[in-house]
């Protein structure tokens, strides 16, 4: 419930303008406050969260707080970096955490973390997500921030290491710092996986939306294969193997993305941490973790980069969509002459009626019979322009629909009758020789372009001779022919662009054109459309 | 009003816009009538009376310039419009041009100038018409003495240019002037006026 600025200023006074600047500031800090009260209070419920296991060496690698940390920062503009700097350590002092005589030196340490988080977001986002290739495009940058982050975060609580409760040597040993900033990294990394994608698609929900289809059973088959062969493996040898997961997570990412990536780590990491109770040693179990943590680190990445690739696939199809848009358009100015004639026709008949009935009416004499006929006339050419200009609407337009099963006849028919006017002008004999009772899946705006630039062309071939239209099952596929008996001698076919088009709307409907030269002169060219999308009706 | 004698034929293949056209001249007093395809207009033709044609120009496998070089190969004392949806100037030119048509008209049509056009055209098929009928009686010999007289030649010269007896011409002048029911010189030569032209 904004006002604009403009809005705002011009209601007058400066002293308005000033009322509303500093009411725009209460209601941002007021913003500001709950933010970080809700912030604070989810950060400490799940700060306790993790102190529940925290003191079982190995479970105390995951740290869901980052998580929450993560997804608030990325979600939010840049400003909630400072709320969250300053809320973690108040929470921290708050409940208790940290006390006693360094408590504030601890808590101001502990600031390290989030710092480190908000300079790499804000990095990523600067630097790495313009661009074009797979590596910029969303969702990559989200997954290299929520890669780097901890690291960062480590690195810039190594100090808070030293002074917290997990150092207790006076001069620590190389191996004494490098795993504890890795134990940290790998921890809210863990943290930040399981926790900020779900919080991130809740908060994104109109953008992210995962869609049903068939390759849920693929994956679920996989799945269930994998975890066949870990039980096979753990029956027979009595020890648990989580590798035949991991791959089969990696081929789910790649094929359904991010978010079955999330689902499976999800599954598999509930699974190991507190379903598996078989006794085993410490290693045993570390690795066995680490295993977790890198099915989840990397199927993530993999889903997120078959994510990023299809959505270049996306942006590539809609480019695709706007140059058939700009093709059609080009072709109906083209035949802008053939419109003008094609509503001048029936405007004719229209203008000769009409006046007559005004004349009639003016003069009190409106015979019902000539009324009759005059209106039913008027009617007529009246829904026949209707029609006409609804057809070259369709035709101009941005061809948004899906993929529908059209009906062959009346593909052909409305081909012919997009270009029956200028073919007459070029004194070409156009008719159709066989329309089937086929339908053919597709969209029909672009069929219809493929079909009317090969008419184009081959009505440009043979001005004054015959050019004909049909349609025939062959050789497995549905074949729409466009034959002309070409007598131009200079074989006119133009730069050959309405062709490179119509190929392209062929591929695009998983079919092919080519062409034949046909005897004693001319050519044959054929759609070929594949089989399983055709039904006979 | 009914006009004078004369039949208005309509050819064009949008069989609504032709029946609309034969109501609307019908309506003026005119005798009309509509064909859709121009072969069939050809052979219900013949070059008995006045007649107009309005003719669409883009019909297919005959067009309306076919059509009128037809009726001018005939000798045809039909006056010729032209209606078209797909006016081009050089359509336009060979209209009037090589084919003496009356008038090229885009559609959709003004119909004050299409009626004018056809009251101009109908008064011009009747002078032709009634042109014809006055020399029809006339043999292969009297024609020659009709032509040369409609120049002014007088009887001397036509008789030396025919290399014939000046008393022959006399008399061939005396037949032409009955048979064309002209009082003196100056009705052959306007017959002739209007025969002007047509190769007949």
């Amino acid at each position: 419930m904004r006002l604009s600025q403009g809005e705002a200023l011009s209601t007058g006074a400066m002293t308005n303008g000033r009322d509303f600047l500093r009411g725009q500031f209460v209601n941002t800090a007021l913003r500001l406050a709950l933010i970080a009260v809700v912030y604070g209070a989810a950060f400490s419920l799940l700060h306790r969260v993790a102190a529940y296991w925290g003191d079982d060496l190995a479970f105390s690698l995951w740290f869901p707080a980052a998580g929450l940390r993560f997804a608030f920062l990325w979600h939010f503009p840049p400003r909630i970096g400072g709320v969250v700097i300053i809320t973690e350590p108040l929470v921290h002092i708050l409940t208790g955490v940290v006390a006693g005589p360094t408590a504030w030196l601890i808590a101001l340490t502990s600031m390290g973390s989030p710092m480190g988080y908000v300079v790499t977001i804000y990095v990523v986002k600067t630097y790495f997500s313009r661009g074009t290739s797979s590596l910029t495009t969303s969702p990559m940058p989200v997954g290299f921030a929520m890669l780097l982050c901890p690291l960062a975060g480590a690195l810039l609580a190594f100090p808070s290491a030293l002074l917290g409760p997990a150092a207790n040597s006076a001069n620590p040993a190389w191996q004494e710092i490098i795993v504890p900033i890795g134990t940290y990294w790998i921890g809210d990394l863990l943290g930040i996986l399981l926790i900020a994608p779900p919080l991130l698609w809740l908060a994104d929900a109109s953008k992210s939306r995962f869609r049903v289809t068939p390759r849920i059973w693929e994956a679920t088959i996989v799945m269930i294969a994998g975890s066949t062969v870990s039980a096979l493996i753990w029956f027979s040898t009595a020890s648990v193997h989580i590798e035949p997961l991991l791959l089969c997570s990696i081929w789910v990412a790649l094929r359904l993305g991010r978010m079955a990536a999330w689902f499976i780590s999800c599954i598999v990491g509930i699974t190991v941490l507190l379903l598996i109770d078989v006794p085993m040693t410490l290693e045993q179990r570390a690795n066995l973790h680490l295993l977790a943590a890198s099915l989840a680190i990397a199927s993530y990445l993999v889903g997120s980069y078959s994510d990023a690739e299809a959505q270049m696939r996306d942006a590539l199809s809609r480019k695709d969509r706007l140059l058939l848009h700009a093709d059609r358009l080009k072709t109906l100015r083209a035949m802008s002459v053939a419109v003008i004639h094609d509503i001048s026709q029936p405007l004719s008949t229209l203008s000769i009626e009409a006046q007559y009935m005004m004349r009639l009416a003016e003069a009190n004499r409106l015979d019902p019979d000539e009324l009759k006929t005059t209106s039913r006339l008027i009617d007529r050419k009246v829904t026949h322009l209707a029609d006409m200009v609804r057809h070259m609407r369709q035709f101009g337009s941005d061809g948004a629909d899906p993929a529908r099963p059209i009906s062959v006849p009346s593909l052909l028919a409305s081909v012919a009758a997009l270009i029956k006017t200028e073919a007459k002008a070029a004194r070409v004999n156009l008719s159709i020789i066989n329309a089937p009772a086929f339908s053919v899946s597709g969209r029909e705006v672009e069929l219809q372009q493929a079909l009317v630039n090969m008419v184009r062309n081959a009505i440009a071939a043979t001005p004054g001779g015959t050019v004909m239209l049909d349609a025939e099952q062959k050789d497995g596929a549905l074949h729409l022919n466009v034959r002309d008996d070409g007598k131009s001698i200079s074989q006119g076919r133009g730069m050959g662009l309405g062709l490179i088009i119509a190929h392209t709307i062929a591929e695009a409907h998983g079919g092919r054109i080519s062409n034949q030269a046909l005897d004693p002169s001319g050519s044959c060219y054929t759609l070929a459309l594949p089989l399983p999308s055709v039904r006979h009706d | 009003m009914i006009e004078a004698e004369g039949v208005v034929c309509i050819v064009d293949d949008d069989a609504d816009l032709g029946a609309s056209l034969v109501r609307l001249l019908r309506r003026q007093g005119f005798n009309a009538q509509s064909f859709i395809d121009p072969s069939a207009f050809l052979s219900a033709h013949g070059n008995e009376g006045p007649c107009c044609v309005i003719t669409d120009i883009m019909m297919g496998a005959i067009s309306g310039l076919d059509l009128a070089h037809r009726l001018r190969e005939n000798h045809s004392a039909t006056a010729i419009i032209f209606i078209t949806a797909w006016p081009k100037t050089s359509d336009a030119v060979e209209a009037i041009r090589d084919l003496r048509g009356l008038d090229y008209l885009e559609k959709p049509l003004n119909t004050e100038r299409l009626l004018d056009a056809v009251k101009q055209g109908l008064a011009w098929s009747r002078n032709i018409h009634s042109a014809l009928t006055r020399i029809a009686s006339l043999s292969p010999r009297e024609r020659q003495v009709f032509n040369l007289m409609a120049q002014g030649k007088s009887s001397k010269m036509i008789a030396q240019e025919l290399r014939v007896s000046i008393k022959t011409i006399e008399d061939h002048r005396a037949a032409v002037m009955k048979k064309t029911a002209s009082g003196a010189i100056a009705g052959v030569i306007d017959i002739a006026r209007r025969l002007d032209g047509l190769a007949i």
